[in-house]
């Protein structure tokens, strides 16, 4: 018979009767006591929880197989409880960008976080993939400007140009520009600059809304320089675009290795 | 070329105050104030790390306020600057005619 309170000469000594625990709130497999006493096994399955980190206004989802969750935007972060273990797919949408990351959850009770930036790519040497350029001329004496694609890179060799995008873009979503980039001439101390633009047609500075400025003291090695553009107007497009200053004749050469918005 | 103000977060000012930096740069010519005040300059050398994590390193040039703000200003800035040109211009040529009537005044006397 099952006790569910326990009276010792007028003083209760174990009282379940106002309980109100049950089975499902009970990890599986853990035995407790019900209210009226009985002894029961508990059937919650732990479950486990993603936190997603995405562009503000995004919509996000998670899927593995046929399940999808959603969940609503807490200031830049969804979560997504009640998961089962597995690999799930995680994917932010905003406007016409897409980003997608998987995460595998192993264990249950497990959590874990996951941050989906959007990436426009301008220029990747690794895929070859790039966006339509222009390349703009600094004044009438610069000399046979060109812009071409050898062995995975893009190289730009002129004297005082810059190349821009073709179009402007929308750059809703992206926090950061990233160029990596390499001023291979053993002698290039001259200024160059990166960033966006309302204009390419302008290669001088001024015409950059905002910008990095290097001025080297040597030739500069592959390196990665990053522009904070969470500030621009989300209304406007803009160009995206890099400009190499001379001083004198002499040919100036910039490698591009990979060059985008997140 | 002009001296601006930076702060700790390399924000600018135009005037200096108690813990701001003097900078000498040209990337504001012909900008107005709220303009300048709603950028942020980092020097050659410098990094600032913005809220989630990711680093800039300098010279970086680049709004902290929404850049349409920063546009609007700008604009209504240089609006007033025309028509104080105008104005201006204007008033030049009115004295000019003063000056024109009163030499034809004399000269018919």
């Amino acid at each position: 018979m099952a006790i569910n309170r326990v009276d010792y000469y007028g003083e209760t000594l174990i009282d379940l009767t106002q309980d109100t625990v049950t089975p499902s709130d009970v990890r599986a497999g853990v035995t407790f006591h019900m209210s009226t006493g009985v002894k029961k096994t508990g059937s919650y399955n732990l479950k486990s929880v993603i936190i997603a980190a995405a562009p503000t206004g995004s919509t996000v989802i998670c899927k593995k197989n046929a399940v999808t969750k959603t969940a609503a935007e807490k200031g830049g972060t969804w979560t997504f409880a009640e998961l089962d273990v597995g690999t799930w797919t995680v994917t932010a949408t905003l406007g016409s960008n897409t980003v997608s990351k998987t995460v595998t959850l192993t264990t249950l009770g497990q959590s874990a976080s996951v941050k989906l930036e959007y990436s426009l790519v301008v220029y990747s040497s690794t895929t070859g993939q790039h966006l339509p350029f222009v390349v703009v001329k600094g004044g009438a004496d610069v000399a046979n400007p060109s812009l071409t694609f050898p062995a995975g890179s893009l190289s730009f060799s002129t004297s005082h140009a810059a190349v821009f995008t073709e179009e402007s873009y929308d750059l809703e979503g992206y926090s950061t520009l990233t160029f990596e980039y390499e001023d291979n001439s053993s002698i290039d101390t001259q200024t160059f600059v990166c960033g966006v633009a309302l204009k390419n047609t302008n290669p001088t500075a001024t015409s950059y809304i905002a910008k990095i400025i290097k001025n080297p003291t040597s030739a500069t090695k592959r390196t990665v320089v990053t522009l904070d553009i969470s500030a621009l107007d989300k209304t406007k497009k803009y160009y995206i675009g890099f400009t190499k200053f001379n001083n004198n004749s002499v040919v100036r050469t910039v490698k591009v290795y990979d060059w985008r918005c997140v | 070329m002009m001296t601006i103000y930076i702060d700790i977060n390399f924000r600018c000012y135009i005037s200096l105050a108690e813990g701001l930096t003097a900078i000498e740069t040209d990337a504001f010519d012909d900008k107005c104030d709220e303009y300048i005040e709603g950028y942020r300059y980092i020097p050659a050398g410098e990094t600032w790390t913005r809220e989630d994590g990711a680093e800039f390193t300098g010279t970086m040039i680049a709004p902290w306020r929404p850049w349409n703000e920063l546009d609007a200003a700008q604009r209504e800035y240089e609006r007033q600057q025309l028509a104080e040109a105008l104005a201006a211009l204007e008033a030049a040529i009115t004295a000019d005619e003063v000056n024109a009537a009163m030499r034809e005044g004399v000269n018919g006397i």
